[in-house]
Parts: C-alpha cells; structure tokens; sequence
C-alpha cells in the first residue's frame, strides 16, 4: 500500500530553535556556577545522586511506558525496539 | 567486605537459584549487554555487579483484563583491568492477554514471548569513555537488532560532562495478522546530545537531546484499519536534577521532558521522587509522575453512531477510516495515538546489606484518561490503568 499524504520533515524550525536554545542556555550557564573541588564531592557520589542508578528497574519501566504511551526515549541510545508498541 | 554473613550466603543462594530457574545464567555469561547508557562520564567501576529483578505487570480496562506480563532480567557488569567494563543484560518477558482490535473495544486474545539480550563494552580514559554497544530482541511476530556508540568527556574539573551518541535500530514485523501479508522492516537511525553539571556540593543537572529518524513499517497489524506514515522522527529533550539535603540524608530526582514527532504528538512528562533514608540502612522512595499527550493528526476518535458500523465495529468511526485506508491514506483508532494524560504514583522499599548486597520492591499504580490531558482529550475511550510490582537483589563483589 503506498500513503499518498505527503509526510512532515520532521520539526518546524522553531521547535528546533526551542532546542538549541535550552542547549545552549544550559552550557552557558556553567559559567555561573561556583566550581565544587574533587574533595567537596562526597554527597554527589552518593548511589541515590547517580541517574538511572538502578538499570533494570528503568529499562521495565521505560518499557512498559512505550507500551501504552506514544512518547519515548530522551535518557540516551541503546536498547533496542520491541513489538509492543 | 572481608566476612560473608550467613545472611548474605542465604541471598545468594536465592539470586543463583533463581537465576538457574529463569535460565538466565548461561545466557549472560557469554553476552555482553547494556540497558540504555547512563549519560554521564565516570570512572571504570571498581566491582563487579549483578542484579536480578523480577516484573509482575498487568494492565485493565473498567470490566476488562487487558495484558499481562511477567518479566526476569539480569545484569551483569565486570571491570576489566581497571580501564574497561563489560555490561550484560538479560530480559525474559511473558505477555498475555487480550489487545483491543480498535480504541480500546473488540479485545482479542494475545500470547507471545520476548526474549532480548544487550551487551556493552566501554574503555574508561582520564577525562572519558567511549561505550559501543549492541542489543537484540526477538518476539514471535517483531525481531529489533541495535548497535549504538557513545562518547563522554569531562572538563578537567570535572564538574561539567559532554555526551554524544549515536545508534542504530534495524526491525522486522513478521506478519501474524489478516492485514499484513510480508515481512516488513523499520530503521531508526538516533542521535543524543548531553550535558551533565556539577551544581554545587549537593545538586547535580543534566540536559539530553533525543532525535530520532526512523523509516519504515509503522502500522499495527492487529489494529483494525491502521494505516500510519512510513516515517517518524521524534524530538525530546530531557532535563533531570538531584539534590541532596544535608541536614535529613534524603534526596529529591525531578525530570521534565518535552517529546515531539513528526505525527504531530506532543508529550510533556513531568516525574518527582523522594529517597527517605531510614535507620537500618533502610530506604523507601515514594514517586509521583504526569504525563499528557496530544493526538496524532490521523487519529479518529469513537463515534456514537457510524452508519458503516456493524456488531463488530461498533462505536468505530468506520465510513470515516475505511475510506481512508482503501485509498492508501493515515487513519488510526489506536489508543495510544489519542490525546490523554495519565498519573502514576508508587514507592520502592530499599534495603542495603552492608556495603555489597541489595533487596528492592517497588509497587507502581498508573491510570490515563483522555480528560487528563493538558487541552483538549480524546472522548469516548475507556479508562485505562496499569499495576506493577518488581523484586529485585543486587550484590557487587
């Protein structure tokens, strides 16, 4: 079968520019932001500071979520597809 | 730690023998695996770790069982010579059920297996590492093969972490229904851009890009009609932060994201827990989580009254969708295209043993409707709601 609408490229360039503009803000805003020395990291090697600190538990829950819901990803590659969704 | 306790052994006796019933043993021993990377830089891991999680899932309708699922996985992850890791997953899924035929009516029944390993191998330097990873699931009717590599470095302070990675997924639907009569494949080409900061002595930030672009089969074959655009690319950003308060040792995760494709779905996803940090090394973790969606601009909402409909279809807008998918246009009734919001709330109990070993279960309840949307939701689709229950041990050695 062959769709005969034609199909969206993707974002409009405002979305885009959104993008960019929240990646950039959030570079530049480093240089606001008072260095912490190796020694003053303690609190952040904590396991509950780490992100997706417990793998399995996110990829269940990241895999029930795409089963029922049309949004997915943003955490970074991998993983793979499944049928689910 | 230089003694084991009888209570640790008795652990893990449990984790083994649980992991000989689910099979799993050989299976991660030889694959090197991955969940989704974590996107930050860090150092090569001083243990090993493994995990084993079990899944209780089911989801319902009002007066309607819809699917179940019982999931294992294992991970392992093994630093090698100080400079690198290997990481290996793997997932044992058993569905069951019934999946509506459109919206959520006509539920037909539905049994199927998923199996799915993934493997990485990362080289840690001074100020980075490099990840390249693979990953492979097979169902009855969907076969997904991923291969995925990514970059971080981190500024000599290493407060701030940059993150670049870029994957590959090549998919195959295998028909298995009236409204698919070849094999079919899906490509998804994706890319993620990160930044991780440092924002004080207590509050770490991250920042991730997602683009996806992906080609190929995206229709339902058990939907009736279902009839979408042959590509779809997705943008989403995602911003998560941590703080930690000194004075109560408890920590606050908040995240945002904001998704949208190329089918004309926006979705925002806004998600907050709590690490309370009990005595006894203790820990319970109470979540709150919204989420809201728009429609895709080819999906059609129930009818009261088609008068194209029969005893098969009723409520489905067929004079509208049938039209459509004969000429070869988008039409869809899947529910998970409509406009909706949905809430989950739920809690994990944590218990560490020592420095090395871990017990969790985590009780997650979900709920959608189509009035919880921010602006206009989809009418006529039932509620939808979700329970789920995980167990899971984790010991590093």
């Amino acid at each position: 079968m062959q769709p005969t609408r034609l199909n969206k490229p993707g974002l409009p360039l405002l979305q885009k520019a959104i993008v960019l503009a929240v990646l950039a803000a959030s570079t530049s805003a480093c240089s606001l932001i008072q260095p912490v020395q190796p020694w003053e990291k303690g609190t952040l090697a904590k396991p509950e500071m780490i992100f997706d600190e417990d793998r399995l538990d996110s990829a269940y829950v990241e895999h029930t979520y795409s089963s029922k819901e049309a949004a997915f990803g943003g955490a970074g590659v991998g993983g793979g597809g499944c049928g689910c969704n | 730690m230089k003694n084991t306790p009888d209570g640790n052994q008795l652990l893990s006796a449990l984790l083994v023998s649980a992991l000989r019933r689910s099979g799993m043993v050989a299976v991660a021993a030889t694959s090197a695996a991955l969940v989704a990377q974590p996107v930050f830089a860090e150092a090569a891991p001083e243990k090993s770790t493994i995990n084993f999680k079990t899944l209780s899932y089911r989801d319902y309708q009002p007066s309607d069982d819809r699917i179940n699922i019982d999931a294992e996985s294992f991970l392992i992850q093994v630093p090698i010579a100080g400079q690198w890791s290997v990481t290996g997953t793997a997932v044992h899924d058993a569905i069951s059920g019934a999946s509506p035929r459109y919206h959520s009516s006509s539920l037909a029944q539905v049994k199927d297996t998923r199996k799915a390993y993934t493997g990485a191998v990362t080289r840690y330097f001074q100020q980075g590492s490099v990840t390249v990873g693979t990953a492979y699931s097979k169902e009855s009717d969907y076969i997904s093969r991923n291969y995925s590599i990514q970059n971080s470095w981190s500024t000599p302070s290493q407060n701030t972490t940059f993150i670049v990675g870029l994957g590959y997924t090549a998919d195959q639907i295998i028909p298995n229904s009236i409204f698919l009569t070849q094999k079919e494949d899906k490509r998804v080409v994706d890319l993620a851009l990160g930044v991780t900061q440092v924002l004080s002595q207590t509050d770490i930030a991250q920042v991730t890009y997602h683009h996806t672009r992906g080609r190929g089969y995206y229709s339902d074959q058990y939907k009736l009609y279902d009839a979408r655009p042959d590509n779809r690319d997705s943008d989403s950003v995602l911003v998560r932060w941590n703080h930690h308060f000194i004075e109560s040792a408890n920590t606050l995760h908040s995240s945002y994201r904001y998704y949208t494709d190329s089918n004309d779905i926006n979705a925002h996803t806004l998600e907050f827990d709590y690490v309370f940090n009990l005595p006894n090394q203790w820990s319970v973790t109470p979540l709150l989580r919204y989420y809201s969606q728009s429609a895709a601009s080819f999906y059609y909402d129930p009818v009261a009254n088609d008068p194209w409909a029969d005893a098969d279809t009723f409520g489905a807008p067929i004079s509208v969708v049938y039209p459509l998918y004969a000429e070869g246009r988008f039409a869809s009734m899947d529910q998970r295209l409509s406009s909706f919001g949905a809430i989950t709330y739920g809690a994990k109990l944590t218990k560490h043993f020592g420095e090395n070993w871990t017990a969790d279960v985590k009780f997650e309840q979900y709920e959608q409707k189509g009035s919880w949307a921010l602006g206009n939701g989809s009418d006529g689709l039932k509620d939808f709601g979700a329970r789920s229950i995980q167990f899971g041990i984790s010991h590093s050695f």
